[in-house]
């Protein structure tokens, strides 16, 4: 009987031990007090039609919350450059303290020790906020390193209702409606008016399509799985939209796109969540959104890549900034600053925004979260760099008909290896 | 200077292919001012017309009173005139020193001078950075503040006029070697010191080259972004190439300030380039001196 | 100073070596040479040697945690030259990179010279026409080099819009490799034009006015005078900026990155430019650093034979 106390008794130890270790480890960051006052280097590259407008009155109300901290926002161009001015600042030692990135910025940063590992030091509470797609869009190998303020970042097809009063369901209805709007007005022998424009030659509108056709970038253990039937049934598709069919411009990028679409010159677009207050404000637009149509010899609807954007924090903080930027990351999620960023057209992360008014009534942002529910995510592992790199040639070559789908589907899934292989 | 003057139909001619020239040189940069006027942000349209439907200076006002625009112009004008003087003054004495002495290590001293051009830039960021940082010279603090001059702003400065000055010492040799030494014995005869002799007899006489290199340590300057843009952060240190950036977005870049602000930047260079382009084609004549 | 009294100089000077005489004779030289060279010391030697380290590492993403932390690389010696030496592709873009520098800076220079000899004579709005002239310089590159971009577009782009007022097709400039590297020169070609019109145009002020005169009276035409006085005094003028001009043309990365972004993506690229990529896109530092260095020593190995070249002249 003594033995057995002893026993249970030593077990109640060893548990109670446990469970009180495993709640140290846990710091719940985001309800610690700060002592002492904080600078917060935030860089970001919003819109910068929306820094002003949204960052910078979140920040100040922030600023008034908690008075011992400011914020010092600095805007970058583009993604590229905020990931290799982070990474530049970061090995001279004056790196930012958070960071508004894409998902996919988790993949380097994270294996380059760059980004703080944020499981342990989120209370549970906080994590609880989100919805469930949100943590494991910035989380690898087990662990998440940043944490989503917006979903999705998706294509979708948006059109001007002042052209065509509805969208199809599939891309034989888009593809006839979309010729019967391209047009020669003038008679000079070139079309003036074009049914669909869209990013012909980049890899992130492919995808989409190769979606569609069932094609996915990887297998479980990210390895390149580029040359399949999907691929090859794809790349031809978009080939036919461009020399068969002929209702996009023979060449046209993503400004030219949205100029033609700006100017009332376009019917449909493939553009994403990101082009849609533009649109809105444009003179000549009355925008739709719908999702991407059916493809008639799946029966799937286009399934674009969704991610989305989201704040880090640096690894290597002192104590009271990783404090300060865990409340920032807090308010800038919570429900009141979210309702925000869907006035500007985004999907929140806050479970409770999505209860919103905006959401629910707006047409275009139920178009908007009709098209994430069939995008599937995007892999945000460094190796993503690889595919996209090896995609961008085969497929500018197969729109300017130098080789075939076949040949490309091979091509691309050749130098996909060669490029992953050559990373490491 | 060619004497000779040229019959009225050479002049006919030189005029017709001048115009056609300037046309190719400045429809490009119509274009861009066509953006500038264009509501909406877009870059691209689709017709020919250089000013577009309703146009305005929208873009403009915005710019100047909103955004930081003068600010930034005021930094760059900073960075830039510093860079000019020490350029001008390094260059033009180092360079004389490799026209006129044979000393040891002159011919790798000016081999020496082209070998950071050699290198890609884009390797040369990092450390770059990483040695500003160590120096201190990334910090944002303001350390001269009548003229709002931080720490950065000296280390910009300091890079700038590293790179503007291979071509600028080269330029000023080569522009010596064609006066000829028998000025300078001249006036060391006279009296003069070595540096007295340089300096009020030679450089004037180098102008053009004084001309190009001091304009080429001003575009060096005024138009360098990639260090510029990792090493600023507070806004209010912004020169104007960072501030161009501040304007551009991953796909939502506000086209018609980014235009208006690539105008304006390019005026200041136009009206340097105006004002000393007086002694480039002054026309020196070296009459005084037979021999 | 004439041979025999260099050589009497040299060994008496070899004779009576002190050091005292030697600051004393160069000591004007180096002090007035100090402050440059200090200052682009600063700049050379750091980030030189910091590459130079690279280069013979393996430094990529998965060990960079390392190198942050605590200065640790991993030395591969040469693998990463052999490497990149043995790729097909870097002989082809080698080659392309080389036939682009020529392309360039011939027709930077030839143009640059022509326009300067032009405007250099007596002729009505002549400031005028140096002024818009220089424009291509002034104008920052970035945005210029879009709108070129959207210059050639086949639908829509001006190039396409005047080869059709003129009866010609339009080419689809940036859809095959062949056309987009003739666009790409192009731009490179307008961008650098006024730059060497400027030197040209300083360099035209060396000329003493003498030599015209005196061919004029012996009867020599304008085209004689250009070519036996005009240009080879041109040269001590032109020459630091044609070898300049090379090293910038090899080295430029932002008209091609620009314009093949996403239309003809690795197909028309010199070396810089797949530098570029290889390090920041796919963290391949050690790799791309000695990737540099090997453009470095072409580089220099050229240029060292190009001045001996000319001056053996």
């Amino acid at each position: 009987m003594r033995k057995s106390i002893f026993t249970v008794s030593i077990l109640v130890l060893a548990l109670s031990l446990i469970f009180s270790v495993s709640a140290a480890a846990q710091q719940n960051l985001d309800k610690k007090e700060l002592t002492k006052e904080v600078t917060l280097k935030f860089w970001e590259t919003l819109d910068v039609t929306l820094d002003e407008s949204l960052l910078d009155s979140l920040i100040k109300k922030f600023e008034k919350k908690y008075p011992n901290i400011t914020v010092e926002r600095t805007h970058s161009g583009s993604v590229e450059d905020l990931r290799q001015n982070t990474q530049t600042a970061y090995m001279g030692g004056q790196g930012p303290d958070v960071v508004w990135s894409p998902f996919d910025h988790v993949g380097p940063f994270s294996i380059m020790g760059i980004a703080q590992p944020l499981n342990e030091l989120m209370s549970q509470e906080m994590k609880d906020k989100y919805i469930d797609a949100a943590l494991p869009g910035m989380s690898l190998r087990g662990e998440t390193y940043g944490v989503p303020v917006t979903m999705g970042n998706h294509l979708m097809l948006m059109y001007n209702k002042n052209i065509v009063d509805q969208a199809p369901e599939t891309w034989s209805e888009l593809i006839e409606v979309a010729k019967a709007n391209t047009i020669d007005e003038d008679g000079d022998g070139l079309v003036d008016k074009y049914g669909l424009a869209y990013n012909l030659n980049e890899p992130f509108w492919w995808a989409a399509f190769h979606g569609g056709f069932g094609g996915w970038v990887f297998d479980e253990e990210y390895n390149p799985t580029l040359n399949t039937k999907a691929t090859v049934d794809s790349l031809e598709f978009v080939h036919s939209l461009k020399f068969e069919h002929e209702i996009v411009p023979k060449e046209s990028d993503y400004d030219l796109m949205d100029s033609l679409f700006k100017e009332g010159n376009v019917a449909f677009i493939i553009n994403g969540d990101w082009s849609i207050e533009g649109y809105k404000n444009a003179k000549n637009i009355d925008l739709g959104v719908a999702p991407i149509p059916k493809f008639e010899k799946t029966g799937k609807y286009g399934q674009p890549m969704t991610s989305g954007y989201g704040l880090i924090m640096l690894s290597d903080l002192p104590r009271q900034k990783q404090i300060a930027v865990m409340k920032f990351i807090d308010f800038i999620t919570s429900t009141a600053a979210q309702e925000l960023f869907v006035e500007n057209n985004f999907l929140p992360s806050n479970k409770q925004a999505y209860g919103l008014p905006q959401i629910q009534n707006d047409p275009i942002m139920r178009g908007s979260a009709k098209q994430l529910r069939l995008g599937k995510p995007m892999p945000i592992v460094p190796e993503m760099r690889g595919i996209w790199d090896a995609v961008r040639p085969a497929l500018q070559s197969v729109m300017s008909d130098d080789l075939t789908p076949e040949a490309a589907a091979e091509q691309m899934q050749q130098e996909a290896e060669e490029n992953i292989k050559s990373m490491q | 200077m060619s004497v000779k003057k040229d019959s009225k139909w050479k002049k006919i001619i030189f005029h017709i292919i001048l115009l056609i020239s300037v046309v190719i040189a400045v429809y490009p940069a119509l274009r861009v001012f066509g953006t500038s006027l264009r509501p909406g942000d877009s870059l691209h349209s689709t017709s020919l017309a250089i000013i577009p439907d309703n146009a305005t200076f929208e873009a403009y006002r915005t710019l100047i009173f909103d955004k930081g625009f003068l600010i930034w112009l005021r930094n760059s004008l900073l960075v830039t005139f510093f860079t000019v003087i020490i350029g001008v003054s390094l260059a033009s004495t180092a360079g004389y020193v490799f026209s006129r002495k044979r000393f040891p290590g002159r011919k790798s001293g000016l081999t020496f001078f082209l070998l950071t051009q050699m290198f890609p830039a884009t390797m040369l960021l990092l450390p770059m950075y990483i040695l500003l940082a160590q120096f201190g010279l990334t910090e944002q603090t303001i350390v001269v503040p009548f003229l709002g001059m931080a720490k950065a702003h000296i280390g910009l400065i300091i890079m700038y006029s590293s790179t503007a000055l291979p071509l600028c010492v080269w330029q000023m040799k080569g522009y010596y070697d064609t006066i000829p030494e028998s000025l300078e014995e001249a006036a060391l005869v006279d009296g003069l010191n070595q540096f007295q002799a340089f300096y009020m007899i030679i450089l004037p006489l180098a102008k053009p080259a004084l001309v190009i290199t001091a304009l080429f340590s001003f575009m060096t300057a005024w138009n360098e972004y990639m260090v510029a843009r990792v090493v600023m952060t507070d806004n209010s240190l912004y020169t104007l190439p960072v501030g161009l950036t501040n304007l551009a977005s991953q796909f939502n870049t506000a086209w018609a300030q980014f235009a208006a602000a690539s105008v304006l930047i390019m005026l200041p260079v136009m009206a340097i380039f105006l004002l000393l382009s007086r002694f480039l084609v002054g026309g020196l004549t070296l009459g005084g001196v037979k021999g | 100073m004439s041979q025999p009294d260099q050589n009497l100089r040299f060994t008496s000077a070899l004779a009576s070596f002190s050091l005292k005489d030697f600051w004393r004779e160069h000591k004007f030289s180096y002090m007035m040479l100090l402050p440059a060279f200090i200052v682009v010391l600063f700049v050379v030697i750091y980030p030189f040697f910091y590459n130079f380290r690279l280069a013979f590492s393996n430094l990529n993403m998965y060990n960079m945690r390392q190198f942050i932390q605590s200065d640790q690389l991993t030395y591969i010696g040469i693998d990463n030259f052999i490497q990149i030496i043995t790729e097909s592709s870097f002989w082809i873009i080698l080659l392309r990179t080389v036939a682009w520098t020529v392309i360039n800076v011939v027709a930077h220079v030839s143009f640059g010279i022509f326009y300067a000899i032009i405007l250099d004579r007596d002729l009505m709005f002549k400031s005028i026409y140096r002024t818009l002239l220089v424009i291509p310089w002034a104008i920052p590159q970035y945005i210029v080099v879009l709108v070129w971009k959207g210059m050639f577009n086949f639908r829509y782009g001006a190039v396409n819009l005047l080869l059709r007022k003129i009866g010609v097709p339009g080419i689809a400039w940036l859809s095959q490799a062949s056309t987009g590297f003739s666009a790409a020169l192009i731009v490179n070609i307008w961008l650098g034009i006024p730059f060497m019109m400027m030197i040209a145009l300083g360099g035209l002020q060396s000329i003493d006015p003498n030599f015209y005169e005196a061919a004029e009276i012996d009867g020599a035409s304008s085209w004689q005078q250009i070519k036996h006085i005009t240009l080879p005094l041109l040269k001590p003028v032109m020459l630091p900026a044609v070898i300049l001009g090379v090293v910038w043309t090899f080295n430029n990365l932002r008209v091609i990155y620009l314009l093949t972004q996403n239309t003809l993506t690795n197909k028309i690229d010199i070396l810089v430019t797949h530098v570029y990529r290889s390090a920041f896109e796919f963290y391949r530092y050690g790799y791309a650093a000695a990737f540099s260095l090997i453009i470095f020593v072409i580089l220099l190995v050229w240029a060292i034979s190009f001045i001996d070249y000319i001056n053996a002249d």
